[in-house]
């Protein structure tokens, strides 16, 4: 099964919480592939899980590790980061 | 069988069946499952937050037309209850400990309440209500029609809670509860302060006592120890029903003599007084015998409404006035710690050290004029004395007094009546003012020693600490000799001394505390019978003597076991209660 990853930066002032988290998670679950997010220097979590992502304590400024496992694990890693990179489309 | 000890905050003994409150009004009436249905208890899980999503997605729709963002929580909250880690987690907690979906959902969601918590994060505190929702949303879905309504118990219950609060207790039918039990609160928490108004047994600090209780345990709740005991057997069953029913005999009896007055058999008369927070308390008090309202904790006032000002002051002291019926109200100014503060409070390293009490109220001068106006006006209404909290030098005094002056100019110049002459006394609670106290006596009407901050403060020891609980010793020779030097200076200088704290709680210090030549003592109102017939039972030559021959001692240790000798060979029933 092909797995792949990616490091970036929260530039989301308000970090991977709350609602950030919501999207984040609605948007890993459209996807097959599993995903796992970390946070640099703490731990690694379901990524389609709201609770999970929202208590990873991810802050502006943090940087978190992506990484999709399965047969379309591309297609969901380039959308996460995308929807990262776009500060979650400023919610 | 199971003994657990916490800290008694209300007397009596009950022996009843558990109610354990969680998250809120929900009951949760089993903690375990027998190992054959775990599976179809994990069956249940599952149901129940199928129906809840059900139930939120019509919710969902129906608002989404018209309150949006209401539609947009739901949709969170729908997230939350489908969550594929808390799906895996309560399956696994069932399965792992046969615990009832109920309590594993319980447990899981708390844990995440206490890890956002810990994040501390402004943005996320929507996110633990949220999460409390969706518990109980759940909750509520799978207990289904198991919810019993508080308010129309069938069989008398004793509560087993983390916590109570006190929109949980106004739901309680008092006709039913018979005892409290807690795993936090302190002397004056909200289960304590219920607990002596509804005149019930109350234990609190007992760790965690409501997740090791099973709703319908058996339990033994004994008010004068501190004990809680979880399914008892049939021998301490006998031996509580005994007890219980000899204590509520010497209560009866002690009640219909509360009205006599406390008297040493040699004519030396002692008065004791109550100690309240609520003027629901007062009823009782006067009841039990009160000579009057030796302290009155006004902190409640301002923890209700943080920004009360002297109106609401005003009008609880009012009615407390109203319900003495002529008896004299000694009212306390706000004694506020780092440790009762609300939300805004300082975040010291030291609160019982920090800026607590009479230091907090000379820093925020606006809520303390506001009481002080308060208390000379209700000075019209009745026989109303002030004390200030924990001064400890004679330049807080004098700022206090400045304050109080201030005020009264004041209400002069605005032609509001008030009480000229009111009575102001001040607290020892801390060593460096009994040690100063004939400095002190010159400007006060009285002194008032309240014993459990002075022991604290003597013994350097938080009795809260668990660690070195052990070290609190109330006959501590130091706090002895600080109490016997201030009852001589207040005699030399012809100022009253009292004493309020539970040091006059306990049955066996009372002869020494006579004996030292305490006349004024204030206790909690379901005590007063009990120390009025104590008192009644001493002479006061002999007492004298004996609290000489304590004086003399040099452990705490050795002057408890003579007491309790003497306790033992002169008001034996009393001290069997205990």
């Amino acid at each position: 099964m092909s797995s792949v990853s990616e490091t970036l930066k929260i530039t989301h002032s308000s970090g991977l919480h709350a609602r950030a988290s919501t999207e984040f998670v609605r948007l890993a679950q459209r996807f097959s592939a599993s995903v796992s997010v970390s946070r640099i220097g703490g731990s690694t979590v379901d990524g389609k899980s709201t609770i999970a992502v929202m208590t990873l304590g991810a802050q502006l400024g943090d940087d978190i590790m992506i990484e999709t496992t399965g047969p379309d694990a591309e297609d969901a890693l380039a959308a996460l980061t995308e929807l990262v990179r776009l500060d979650f489309h400023g919610v | 069988m199971e003994i657990r000890h916490g800290i008694p905050v209300s007397p009596g003994i009950v022996i009843s069946e558990a109610l354990v409150l969680d998250s809120e009004e929900l009951r949760i009436p089993q903690r375990f499952v027998e190992d054959q249905y775990i599976d179809s208890e994990i069956d249940r899980f599952k149901q129940a937050v199928d129906d809840s999503n059900k139930v939120l997605d019509l919710e969902i729709k129906r608002l989404g037309e018209e309150i949006e963002i209401h539609a947009r929580i739901l949709s969170v909250h729908r997230d939350l209850a489908s969550d594929p880690v808390l799906h895996k987690e309560i399956e696994q907690s069932i399965r792992d400990n046969s615990f009832t979906a109920e309590h594993a959902l319980s447990r899981v969601m708390n844990r995440y309440v206490r890890k956002l918590q810990d994040l501390n994060s402004p943005i996320l505190s929507e996110r633990i209500h949220d999460l409390q929702d969706v518990e109980k949303l759940l909750l509520s879905t799978l207990l289904g029609k198991r919810i019993e309504g508080l308010s129309n118990l069938q069989d008398e219950v004793v509560v087993i809670a983390h916590n109570l609060t006190p929109a949980q207790t106004a739901k309680l039918d008092p006709k039913m509860v018979k005892g409290f039990a807690t795993d936090v609160g302190g002397k004056t928490s909200h289960t304590a302060i219920m607990g002596r108004a509804l005149g019930i047994p109350a234990v609190v600090g007992l760790d965690d006592i409501s997740t090791s209780v099973v709703g319908g345990d058996q339990i033994i709740i004994d008010g004068y120890r501190g004990a809680v005991i979880i399914n008892p057997d049939e021998g301490q069953i006998a031996e509580y029903r005994a007890r219980a029913l000899k204590s509520e005999k010497l209560s009866r009896r002690l009640k219909s003599q509360a009205k006599l007055p406390a008297e040493t058999i040699d004519g030396h008369r002692v008065e004791v007084h109550a100690n309240i927070e609520l003027p629901s308390e007062v009823e009782s008090a006067v009841e039990c015998g009160a000579a009057g309202i030796g302290l009155y904790r006004t902190e409640f006032i301002h923890l209700q409404a943080p920004s009360s000002g002297e109106e609401v002051h005003f009008e609880n002291y009012r009615s407390v006035l109203e319900s003495l019926g002529g008896l004299p109200l000694t009212i306390r100014t706000l004694d506020l710690g780092g440790d009762k503060l609300p939300e805004g409070g300082l975040e010291e390293e030291n609160p019982f050290l920090g800026c607590r009490s009479i230091r907090w109220c000379l820093a925020n001068p606006g809520p303390f004029r506001a009481q002080i106006r308060a208390i000379l006006r209700a000075g019209e209404l009745g026989p109303v004395r002030l004390m200030l909290p924990m001064i400890t030098s004679i330049s807080e005094l004098d700022l206090s007094l400045q304050i109080i002056d201030e005020v009264a100019d004041e209400l002069r110049r605005e032609e509001i009546p008030f009480d000229e002459n009111i009575p102001i006394g001040v607290m020892v609670e801390v060593p460096s003012l009994a040690l100063i106290a004939s400095h002190v006596a010159g400007r006060v009407s009285y002194l008032s020693v309240g014993t459990n901050d002075l022991v604290q403060y003597t013994l350097a020891v938080d009795r809260g600490n668990e660690h070195v609980a052990s070290l609190y010793d109330p006959m501590h020779p130091a706090v002895l000799y600080l109490i016997s030097q201030l009852v001589r200076t207040g005699q030399e200088h012809g100022v009253r001394v009292s004493l309020c704290g539970e040091m006059a709680s306990e049955s066996i210090y009372l002869p020494l505390l006579v004996g030292l030549g305490l006349r004024e003592i204030s206790v909690s109102p379901q005590l007063i019978p009990e120390v009025k017939q104590v008192i009644r039972s001493l002479i006061d030559y002999e007492v004298r003597e004996l609290s000489a021959r304590c004086l003399q001692m040099s452990d705490g240790e050795q002057i408890t076991r003579e007491l309790h000798r003497w306790a033992v060979d002169h008001f034996p029933e009393v001290v069997d209660r205990f």
